[in-house]
């Protein structure tokens, strides 16, 4: 499985970039999935007793809407104001974390993720092969599950795939840099703002070149919580499988990571990269 | 599902139009943010564009009973209710009208409009499971049961006559 954009630079066979020391603060893995008509929040305490040795916490949060990503002419007008559906109870997206609150698993009728997040304790990034294996082991938990609560085949729609980056302005020596030594395709903006955000969507095509794909790219830059300048930089990418097995929803997770990490590549400079230890 | 407060779900509601009613007192359709935190209501009012007249119709749909057809029909499914706006966003144009939208007995729904010389009709069973079909009265040839997965510019192109 590949993903491409329409004008993609990147050739198929080209090594992917690899950093020893990315400024990744949180993964999340998932998918969007259709068919547990019988999904209750009881059976969902079932689940939990499955992995709660390894994820104790629990936090409960207002769910997901669904989102599809969906092509037409339409797509680049400006996005208009939108009102969300209510049907039936709100049932809560539930939060199953880690004792040390780096990993937890969230789940909701129509959803499966699961995050790694970086502490205070400030642990290293765990890489990708570690992230995608613990979804894999939840994906496989979820269909079982669903067997045996009778709730119905879980059938997954769109997969996910998200990495946030908190990136400071500032140069090997630590001296404060502007936004354009990160990001040198902002050299054009004069003077220093206080703070901004820059946001684009674009498509992404499967090998047949059909469009099952989006990118959503999301920087944001201010002040943070020290006193110091910040970027926080968001790669998202959401797409339909190929097929609605659980390898096909794998395939399609390592593709949009792949997207995800030569965009982050093609948008940062040379220089961003000697501090973040690129590797190839 | 990052959990850093951004978060991509659907473009979000920063400029309400006048059409909205807060007041959930009043009548029409009641609608609401996720969590069931905000509710509104939408009363049906000239001018209203597609946008708010489809939001209403489907919010109706999803709350029928089971069974709505003295049957056992299911009502339309969120996902597929969702579905349907996603697609309509991806190939309505502001002044393009709203569709006629029923449900099916499956639990899919079936955007129509029916105006220009045109027939057409979209069945949507589940997300990224509809069907195109087009009449055109000026003889030219159908489309008949066109399958859609994520690309509907073939339903653009159709609903280009329309605006």
């Amino acid at each position: 499985m590949r993903l491409s954009f329409p004008d993609q630079a990147s050739a198929p066979g080209d090594p992917l970039p690899e950093y020893a020391a990315p400024p990744v603060v949180e993964t999340s893995v998932g998918i969007q999935l259709d068919g547990l008509h019988g999904y209750n929040s009881l059976a969902v305490a079932a689940y939990r007793s499955e992995i709660i040795s390894e994820f104790p916490l629990l936090e409960e949060l207002a769910p997901l809407d669904p989102a599809y990503e969906t092509f037409g002419p339409g797509d680049s007008r400006l996005a208009q104001p939108q009102i969300q559906l209510i049907a039936g109870a709100v049932q809560p997206r539930f939060c199953f974390i880690a004792a040390n609150g780096s990993e937890l698993v969230q789940i909701q009728r129509d959803r499966l993720f699961y995050n790694w997040r970086k502490t205070q304790k400030g642990e290293a990034y765990p890489r990708y092969l570690h992230v995608r294996q613990r979804l894999q082991s939840q994906l496989g938990r979820l269909s079982d599950w669903a067997k045996k609560e009778r709730i119905g085949e879980p059938v997954p729609t769109q997969c996910e795939v998200i990495y946030v980056n908190r990136i400071p302005l500032s140069d090997a020596d630590g001296n404060s840099c502007g936004l354009s030594f990160i990001f040198p395709w902002l050299k054009g903006l004069k003077g220093m703002t206080e703070d901004g955000s820059f946001q684009f969507r674009r498509r992404l095509q499967n090998e047949a070149g059909e469009p099952v794909a989006r990118l959503n790219f999301n920087l944001r830059y201010g002040t943070d919580e020290a006193g110091g300048r910040e970027a926080l930089l968001q790669l998202h990418v959401r797409g339909r499988p190929s097929d609605s097995t659980l390898s096909g929803c794998l395939q399609m997770i390592d593709a949009e990571r792949e997207v995800i990490v030569r965009t982050f590549t093609e948008v940062t400079s040379e220089d961003a990269h000697k501090l973040w230890e690129r590797k190839q | 599902m990052s959990l850093q407060e951004l978060r991509y779900v659907e473009p979000s509601p920063t400029g309400w139009g006048s059409s909205f009613d807060w007041n959930e007192e009043q009548s029409s359709t009641t609608v609401g943010s996720r969590g069931g935190v905000r509710i509104a209501t939408i009363r049906e009012m000239p001018g209203m564009g597609w946008q708010a007249r489809v939001e209403m119709r489907l919010s109706k749909l999803t709350r029928l009973r089971q069974g709505w057809d003295g049957y056992d029909a299911a009502p339309p499914n969120i996902s597929v209710t969702a579905f349907a706006m996603s697609v309509l966003h991806s190939v309505m144009k502001p002044e393009t009208p709203a569709p006629s939208i029923v449900p099916t007995h499956g639990g899919g729904v079936q955007l129509e409009w029916h105006s220009g010389g045109l027939d057409i009709e979209l069945m949507i069973y589940r997300p990224f499971e509809a069907e195109l079909s087009v009449e055109f009265s000026d003889g030219q040839e159908p489309i008949e049961d066109e399958r859609l997965t994520t690309s509907f510019d073939s339903l653009g192109e159709v609903l280009e006559k329309l605006a």
